[in-house]
């Protein structure tokens, strides 16, 4: 008792408190509406995306790289640590769609591999997308993007790219990543 | 101050500090003890069947190396303790300060024995001297350890992670599920102590939140939170064609309110928060503020974030005994409305878990050990429990507004009769 309740009022007392598993708490939210979110007409969407050597572009969902949950948070932290091998966590990225491919093709998450419908969802759970047409040997490249579209009709109506990774061909061609 | 102010708040404090020392051996029959290790780790193989951490063995070095120093904000951060030297010693992945990360086969024996590990502590139990449930606990921090250095994971997952330690401190009985005194209903000490330990650990959880929302956001925040606003806001991504699933069910629940009180539930919520240590003082309010977070995780999957975990894991204050117990039901055969839910039970009653006596002087129940007695609705909500056919409407049964409605019906249905 004295360990575990201990340990709480440590948490409570110290700033920042995190010794897993044992947390300050979750920290205080707001949240002030501006005009942007009153816009019925469009919405500027953020996410990673992968795209053929055709061009043909999907969203990289987050849930191809579950268990980690917070994937913007980490690859913002990751930019901001190892500005100079950026590269590194987009080669993670596209190894683990490679890996998870065979799966994704048939319409599962990497989380539903074992228990199917089942399965314990994502912490922000994912659409399902369709993978069939993007093969990990053709994907040419993975872009961080934000894009503005339609809320009516889902149109693009403009793209930013922020960040543009060539796939390396030893990658596509390899064996995703396993016994490398 | 006076004196005798001063006497009094001291008694009061005394007064409490004893009466929490003693809810905390408050009795709880033996069963919990299976209960609570079978739900805690049958959570975990669900989880880590759902969660491939072989992935990790993917992501090279610097990718493995971003703390929740690294992660947060100046406004939110681990500056001291999200340290990634702190978090290796505590999920033993300072082994990886000699050695290198696992390989794929060799994270997959790990992940692996995680899961059979988990399946053992609910089977067998938690073994001589704690050995399952200790390993058990290293190597689910362990493999955490890895979500903690990539970014973290959702602060929900310290619940189960913190049930799993206090059951590998827990020092009382432990038996494997072929033995008979797994499922005693007999009251024991430890069994409450364990019980008690898990409601210390849900109410850490949720009161250091509480305390969070008056150090991190202003009174005038708590009021201007634009939920409303911000379903909607989420709505329109979802129609724009983003990549994170958005449960719209909320949000049309919530068009049937006004906005300004949906707003308010955000109030409501941080003043929960702050409020829930007074379920170890009163446990008839576990049930209710259950029932209350269950309603808010269900708002959160509007904004695209599902607290699964916790949604499933505050069953962990099931009385799962009820299931169990035999009860004697007492009616009054004279009173028409008495008689027809007695003929109701006898029916329903596949279990043979329920004697039914007839008695002069109105409905009622009684345990075996005659000690408790119960009237009007939570009489009919403890019979439920016996019968499996109304099993599917417990959970209605217990929803504050239903059971106060019970009540009343009740009381109009007797005063009825009693007129006739």
């Amino acid at each position: 008792v004295s360990f575990v309740v201990g340990m709480a009022v440590f948490m409570f007392w110290f700033p920042g408190g995190y010794l897993p598993p044992f947390y300050n708490g979750i920290a205080g939210w707001s949240f002030n509406a501006n005009e942007r979110h009153y816009d019925t007409d469009k919405r500027f969407v953020p996410g990673l995306q992968i795209i053929t050597e055709d061009g043909q572009r999907q969203w990289f969902s987050y849930g191809i790289i579950s268990p980690i949950n917070f994937v913007m948070r980490h690859h913002l932290a990751f930019k901001r640590k190892y500005p100079e091998n950026i590269d590194d966590i987009y080669g993670f990225y596209f190894v683990a769609y490679c890996h998870n491919f065979d799966l994704l093709e048939t319409g599962y998450y990497p989380n539903q591999r074992y228990l199917g419908r089942f399965s314990y969802p994502g912490h922000t759970p994912y659409i399902n997308l369709e993978y069939q047409n993007f093969n990990p040997k053709n994907i040419a490249s993975l872009e961080l993007v934000t894009e503005l579209r339609s809320v009516k009709t889902k149109i693009v109506e403009k793209r930013y790219v922020q960040y543009r990774y060539d796939v390396p061909d030893t990658l596509k061609n390899g064996s995703c990543g396993q016994n490398e | 101050m006076g004196l005798a102010d001063k006497m009094n708040k001291k008694s009061w404090l005394l007064e409490t500090a004893n009466k929490g020392l003693s809810l905390l051996h408050d009795e709880k029959p033996i069963i919990y003890i299976f209960y609570a290790r079978a739900l805690l780790y049958s959570f975990f193989i669900w989880k880590l069947l759902s969660r491939d951490y072989r992935l990790f063995t993917f992501a090279p070095d610097n990718v493995l190396n971003i703390y929740s120093v690294d992660t947060f904000t100046a406004f939110q951060n681990y500056t001291f303790m999200g340290r990634g030297w702190l978090v290796d010693l505590v999920t033993f992945h300072w082994v990886h300060w000699i050695l290198p990360f696992p390989n794929y086969q060799i994270m997959e024996i790990i992940y692996f024995s995680t899961i059979l590990l988990c399946a053992v502590n609910v089977i067998i139990g938690r073994g001589k001297n704690n050995v399952f449930s200790i390993a058990a606990f290293c190597l689910l921090s362990y493999l955490w350890g890895f979500n903690w250095r990539t970014g973290a994971d959702v602060d929900a997952v310290f619940i189960p992670l913190q049930a799993a330690l206090v059951i590998t401190l827990f020092k009382g009985a432990d038996n494997p599920v072929w033995r008979k005194e797994c499922f005693s209903l007999k009251p024991d000490r430890e069994a409450g102590f364990l019980y008690s330990m898990m409601l210390i650990v849900f109410i850490s959880y949720y009161q250091l939140s509480g305390f969070n929302k008056i150090i991190d956001v202003s009174l005038y925040e708590w009021f201007a939170y634009d939920l409303f606003t911000q379903m909607v806001d989420h709505k329109y991504y979802a129609l724009a064609g983003w990549h994170i699933a958005i449960n719209p069910l909320p949000l049309k629940i919530a068009s049937y309110f006004p906005a300004w009180l949906i707003d308010f539930s955000v109030v409501l919520v941080y003043f929960s928060h702050l409020t829930t240590f007074m379920m170890y003082f009163n446990r008839h309010l576990i049930a209710k503020f259950m029932y209350f977070y269950w309603a808010f995780h269900f708002v959160s999957t509007g904004l695209g974030i599902w607290f699964s975990g916790l949604l499933v894991f505050w069953l962990i204050f099931l009385p799962v005994w009820r299931f169990f117990e035999t009860i004697d039901v007492f009616y009054d055969p004279s009173i028409p409305g008495d008689k027809a839910l007695a003929s109701a039970i006898r029916s329903l009653d596949f279990l043979n878990k329920i004697v039914l006596q007839e008695r002069s002087g109105g409905f009622f129940i009684r345990y075996g050990d005659g000690n408790q007695v119960f009237q009007k609705h939570i009489a009919i909500c403890r019979i439920a429990w016996l019968l499996p056919s109304m099993w599917f409407f417990l959970p209605l049964l217990y929803l504050p507004l239903v059971a106060r409605g019970l009540s009343k019906l009740f009381d109009l249905l007797t005063a009825l009769f009693d007129k006739r």
